[in-house]
């Protein structure tokens, strides 16, 4: 019996050519089973309630260690956060804890809304909080603030950072969502792991950060990085960043880079590749969205990703990403 | 998920620990399994703010950590510095403190006297609540 030609066992969502496929928003693998590819540490529940989540709207909730994998949106990665808001699913008004200086983020769910001022701290830029509309403000001097709450409000969050994240229940006490550490493992890392490569990344919406990974390692060598406040895609070697063209964020988005022993690309959505001589640098362990398990997490959704077992010409990456 | 509560004199010492040390990497503690620079006050130790009415916690001294695990984790349980260590699950279903308490050096103590915060999502207050 003549053995079965792999391109016929392929099924046609897969990317052509690539040895393993991560479409997210399908929640489909290639490669190996999702469960094969890739290990998520992250020791507290998570839920895919966002700031930008329609008033009400039901969502999902994650136990430990578990891929927040949302039908149609994608992996959802992030940062620790604490919700400093008691009972957040049954918002009332509240004076908080003594919070620390800097920017802080109040967003709501639901109808009606959540004034913040200052109980005794002080700070700038206090305001009122809608659906859909959060308020950053920042403290000058720790305190507390003072949240009043009107209106049938579902869910609220005070947070710290100058944008809000996923939702957090709370009880009688603050409460904090652990990382997401998504590694890559199995034939994912194999792939990660080759001396010459390309790798396809569809991710958004972000938030604005000024270093969110696609795709990272826990050495400082990481193959797609997003500045989304200088909006600048680029790569590290681990001495020397390769910068792609200009990035503005979307609220999708496409990057591919390339990497061999010769040199490297990069480009996202369709922009101008950049290419250097320098080979990609030693990797490490593979983080999807982060750089390690604790930074530079990409704050929202990674839709797709897909490694390709040799280094694609620059054009191809421009087409994939166009 | 088992949590190890830690305490120690400040974080720099909690940094130069050999077994608590390693979960600081990159320069932060690891975001995936530590929750770091928690609280911890006695409930029956509050006071009241006469201006503004506000329960007012007084949060005992020293730096809590608490670094959460599939399995107890024996170099974190054996360790000196170790107060308690809380199985999650046990602890949000209830039942005998056997079971929900697995070591630590305050696991003889009235542990519902104690509060601490912030919790792990989707955990509960090992400590009691209010």
């Amino acid at each position: 019996m003549f053995p079965f030609p792999p391109y016929l066992s392929r099924p046609l969502w897969v990317l052509p050519g690539a040895s393993v496929d991560l479409d997210f928003i399908n929640g489909r693998a290639w490669g190996g089973g999702m469960d094969a590819l890739i290990s998520v540490s992250r020791a507290s529940g998570g839920t895919g309630l966002l700031p930008s989540s329609p008033p009400g709207a039901a969502y999902p909730s994650f136990p430990n260690n578990t891929a927040r994998i949302v039908p149609g949106a994608g992996l959802l990665v992030e940062t620790s956060r604490t919700n400093v808001l008691r009972d957040s699913a049954a918002p009332a008004t509240q004076t908080t804890e003594t919070l620390a200086t800097g920017a802080w983020t109040l967003w709501v769910n639901g109808p009606g809304s959540a004034a913040v001022a200052a109980g005794s701290a002080t700070g700038t830029g206090f305001g009122t909080a809608t659906n859909g509309s959060p308020v950053t403000f920042t403290l000058t001097a720790a305190g507390s603030v003072v949240v009043t709450v009107t209106g049938s409000l579902a869910a609220f969050q005070l947070e710290q950072g100058a944008a809000g994240s996923s939702f957090i229940a709370t009880g009688a006490v603050a409460a904090t969502r652990a990382s997401d550490a998504v590694i890559g493992t199995g034939a994912l890392a194999t792939a990660y792991g080759r001396v010459a490569g390309t790798v396809y990344a569809e991710y958004g919406p972000i938030q604005l950060n000024a270093a969110n990974r696609v795709i990272g390692s826990n050495g400082p060598v990481s193959l797609i990085n997003v500045n989304t406040v200088a909006q600048i895609i680029a790569m590290y070697d681990g001495s020397v960043s390769l910068s792609g063209p200009a990035a503005p964020l979307a609220s999708v988005n496409r990057a591919a880079a390339s990497w061999s022993p010769s040199g490297r690309s990069i480009v996202a959505n369709g922009g101008t590749v950049g290419s250097d001589t320098r080979p990609r640098g030693t990797p490490g362990t593979l983080y999807l969205g982060s750089q390690s398990a604790s930074i530079q997490g990409l704050m929202g959704y990674l839709r797709r990703v897909a490694f390709f077992p040799a280094r694609r010409d620059d054009a191809i990456l421009k087409a994939m990403t166009a | 998920m088992i949590d190890h509560l830690m305490l120690f004199d400040s974080e720099a010492q909690a940094q130069a620990d050999a077994v608590a040390g390693a979960y600081f990497v990159d320069g932060a503690w690891r975001g995936d399994v530590c929750f770091a620079a928690q609280q911890v006050w006695r409930a029956d130790a509050t006071t009241v703010d006469p201006a503004a009415g506000a329960t007012v916690t007084h949060p005992l001294p020293g730096w809590y950590i608490t670094i959460g695990a599939a399995g107890v984790l024996p170099a974190l349980r054996d360790h000196p510095r170790c107060v308690l260590v809380v199985d999650r699950e046990a602890e949000a279903a209830g039942g005998p403190a056997s079971r929900r308490i697995l070591g630590g050096t305050l696991a003889g103590e009235d542990l519902g006297s104690y509060r601490i915060a912030p919790l792990p999502a989707g955990a509960r207050n090992p400590f009691g609540t209010d």
